[in-house]
């Protein structure tokens, strides 16, 4: 087993680059997956806002109140500078100024060329800005609709003010087909699934690639020829190394995301995103397998891992959800296997429309890619070592 | 015969048009350091690679060790050390890992391996050096490191396919040195290379090659006789009269005088004091010259004789 030592040898030089994907990605990913637990929670909106009141009777003073039930109060000088200088260094987010004569045109009926009763100051257009705006047009209407139905102005305004302060009733609901299938499986804990597949090209190809480059580099491989250590033996050994190392690597991942699901896993859908997980770490370990077929150094091998990893991250609903992509982009994604990976994933935590049986048709591609690159690694092989033979005896010659 | 270690007969290998091989023949007996010459590309590094099975070839038996090597011959194999032309170690492990890992791959037992690893590192000197990575050695270093990693397992047959190419003098040396003191523990070497220096210092037997031809065999000696030259003896002087010339051309052992770049060439066959009898003449003559130098022949002589071509570029 002396190769398979070697292999390994050379694997724990590569250790700092596994260490420093597993640290950051798990830096990044436990406060994501943790901080959405609560994303599908609703809270009601609140400002900061300055209400100067120049009227100063019992309407405009109903007003302020009413405007204090939803909103936080706070007092400025009725000095417009004073006010946008406020606004600017956002010690409020809206001022409103009760113009006089606030009650007593509130009683007269409406007319077309109404001036204003309130000046709104505001360095933005916001939505809170726009909500505060509604408030005050709404409070209006409502007070003449009660004048108007008999109630004095007293009552008009209490009446406005309750009906204004009342909390909107919400309740989330779920679009029909996106409930979570499995409760052991949320869609916060999927995204941590969501983003192995970068992890797992990035790093089989940074460095089982590199392995497998040094150990088939022209030179070490004749000296290997030469020596007593039979071929058979040899591709066997490395075989071998190639598949404990995916395992090896899949398992940490495995392990790591315990960590963030805070225990085993349960369920059948953990189960098959921890199988989905698997058959793609093989995908990208046969990646890297025909990749270090074509003897690249470094530096191309670091580019052809950002670019496949960010590249298929990005197009095929890692970093983006399918859902969120347009149809004509999840069209070309369809060629890359992070795409079937993200769909069943999407599929298992209820983020995407599916069953278990879309799922295991995201398997079957996934398969598929897996018999396509060993045939690809087959006949490069060949091809390979028959121009190695040639090129070699070109350059003897 | 017992003694014969290897044994090529009518060797050929052909690529496409070219024939890199053609119709070689070669023994080697145990013991020897036979030195493969030749100009790039004349079939040394093929020859090496038909040799160890690692090139299939058209025509021809190789014998190793009485043996027919083939691919699968692995126990042939586990008696032979190679060192390649370039540096063939990984750059992931250390000195020491890497020798540990070429002799793990003859030598199973760990402690026997520990001690042959031990008296590799001592034999090329690289003591100092066991934990650091092959980029952190020099270019001499870095050869030592190589030749540690072909020798480690101590094989009997020992081939060294130009391993002094661009190294500084002293690491050169170290080497050669390093390949006798192996060849006087009993390893037969094989070494090949354009250097006929090297050549002449550490080789019992020596093939030149050209064009994929045995062209010469035998000592350096052997070698050297069998071309018309003996001496060659350089004069600083003007430009010589045809009388002088002649005169010249009269002595009993030469047999060619020219005149080239400001320096008069006397080619000489056999004879005695011939050095003598050429200052002698200049003397009576009264002719004035400068430096005066005698160079015998070289195996550079030998192949420009034969193929009339240098054996390498001058430096």
């Amino acid at each position: 087993m002396k190769v398979f030592k070697l292999f390994f040898k050379i694997a724990r030089a590569k250790a700092g680059i596994i260490i420093l994907y597993i640290g950051i990605f798990l830096a990044i990913c436990f406060p994501l997956v943790h901080s959405s637990k609560d994303k599908m929670d609703f809270e009601e909106a609140s400002i900061t806002v300055c209400v100067i009141n120049e009227d100063q009777t019992e309407a405009s003073r109903a007003l302020v109140d009413a405007i204090a039930q939803r909103n936080r109060l706070t007092d400025l000088p009725n000095d417009k500078q004073k006010i946008m200088d406020a606004m600017f260094y956002e010690v409020v987010d809206d001022t409103v100024v009760i113009k006089k004569g606030f009650e007593a045109r509130l009683q007269e009926p409406s007319g077309d060329d109404e001036e204003p009763l309130f000046t709104q100051y505001k360095m933005r257009d916001t939505y809170q800005t726009a909500m505060v705006e509604q408030y005050l047009n709404n409070y209006i209407r409502f007070v003449k609709v009660y004048t108007a139905e008999g109630d004095t102005l007293t009552e008009a305004c209490e009446k406005a003010g309750a009906e204004l302060a009342k909390e909107a009733e919400v309740e989330i609901v779920t679009p029909p087909g996106q409930e979570a299938p499995d409760q052991n499986y949320t869609d916060n804990f999927a995204l941590y699934f969501r983003f192995l597949p970068y992890l797992f090209i990035a790093i089989m190809v940074n460095v089982l690639s590199t392995i497998l480059t040094s150990l088939n580099r022209k030179d070490q491989k004749m000296r290997i020829e030469c020596s007593s250590v039979k071929m058979s033996s040899y591709m066997s050994q490395i075989f071998l190394g190639s598949g404990v190392f995916t395992v090896l690597i899949w398992g940490i991942f495995m392990v790591s995301g315990m960590i963030v699901y805070g225990g085993v896993y349960q369920g059948l859908h953990c189960a098959l995103a921890v199988l989905n997980a698997f058959i793609f770490a093989v995908i990208a370990a046969l990646i890297a397998i025909l990749i270090s077929s074509f003897n690249p150094n470094g530096t191309v091998v670091n580019m052809i891992a950002q670019i496949l990893g960010l590249g298929m991250a990005f197009i095929c609903g890692a970093f983006v959800p399918q859902t969120m992509l347009g149809d004509g982009v999840n069209m070309v994604a369809r060629i890359f296997p992070v795409y079937w990976f993200e769909k069943a994933n999407d599929c298992l935590a209820g983020i995407q429309k599916g069953d278990l049986s879309d799922v295991g048709l995201c398997f079957l591609a996934e398969g598929l890619y897996i018999v396509l690159l060993v045939v690809l690694i087959v006949i490069l092989s060949a091809r390979r070592g028959g121009l190695v033979r040639q090129k070699k005896a070109a350059a003897q010659a | 015969m017992g003694d014969t270690v290897v044994k090529i007969e009518n060797l050929v290998k052909k690529y496409k048009e070219l024939t890199a091989v053609d119709h070689l023949s070669l023994e080697i007996r145990k013991g020897e350091v036979f030195g493969l010459l030749g100009p790039n590309g004349s079939g040394k590094t093929t020859t090496i690679s038909c040799l160890l099975s690692l090139l299939a070839f058209d025509e021809g038996t190789i014998e190793l060790f009485g043996k027919t090597m083939t691919p699968t011959s692995y126990d042939i194999k586990a008696r032979i050390g190679i060192i390649p032309q370039n540096v063939a170690v990984f750059d992931e492990l250390n000195v020491y890992e890497n020798i540990d890992c070429f002799c793990g791959l003859y030598i199973t037992d760990k402690a026997k391996r520990r001690q042959y690893v031990d008296e590799a590192i001592a034999f090329v000197g690289l003591q100092d050096f066991t934990k650091f990575k092959p980029k952190k050695l020099s270019g001499g270093l870095l050869r030592r490191l190589n030749i540690a990693c072909g020798i480690a397992h101590k094989p009997e047959l020992i081939i060294l396919d130009e391993p002094t190419v661009a190294v500084d003098p002293q690491s050169r040396n170290k080497i050669l040195e390093g390949i006798e003191e192996l060849n006087k523990n009993g390893a037969t070497v094989i070494y090949t290379t354009h250097y006929m220096e090297e050549v002449e210092q550490i080789c019992s037997k020596i093939a030149i090659m050209d064009h994929g031809k045995k062209i010469a065999e035998g000592t350096s000696g052997e070698l050297k006789r069998m071309i018309k030259n003996t001496e060659t003896v350089t004069i600083e002087m003007d430009e010589p009269d045809q009388a002088l010339v002649e005169t010249l051309n009269r002595l009993e052992s030469v047999y060619e005088v020219k005149w080239e770049a400001g320096k008069l060439k006397i080619y000489l066959a056999g004879g005695e004091h011939n050095l003598l009898d050429i200052m002698d003449l200049l003397r009576t003559s009264g002719v004035r010259f400068g430096q005066v130098t005698s160079e015998l022949p070289t195996l550079n002589d030998v192949f420009l004789t034969i193929t009339g071509k240098e054996l390498r570029d001058k430096d």
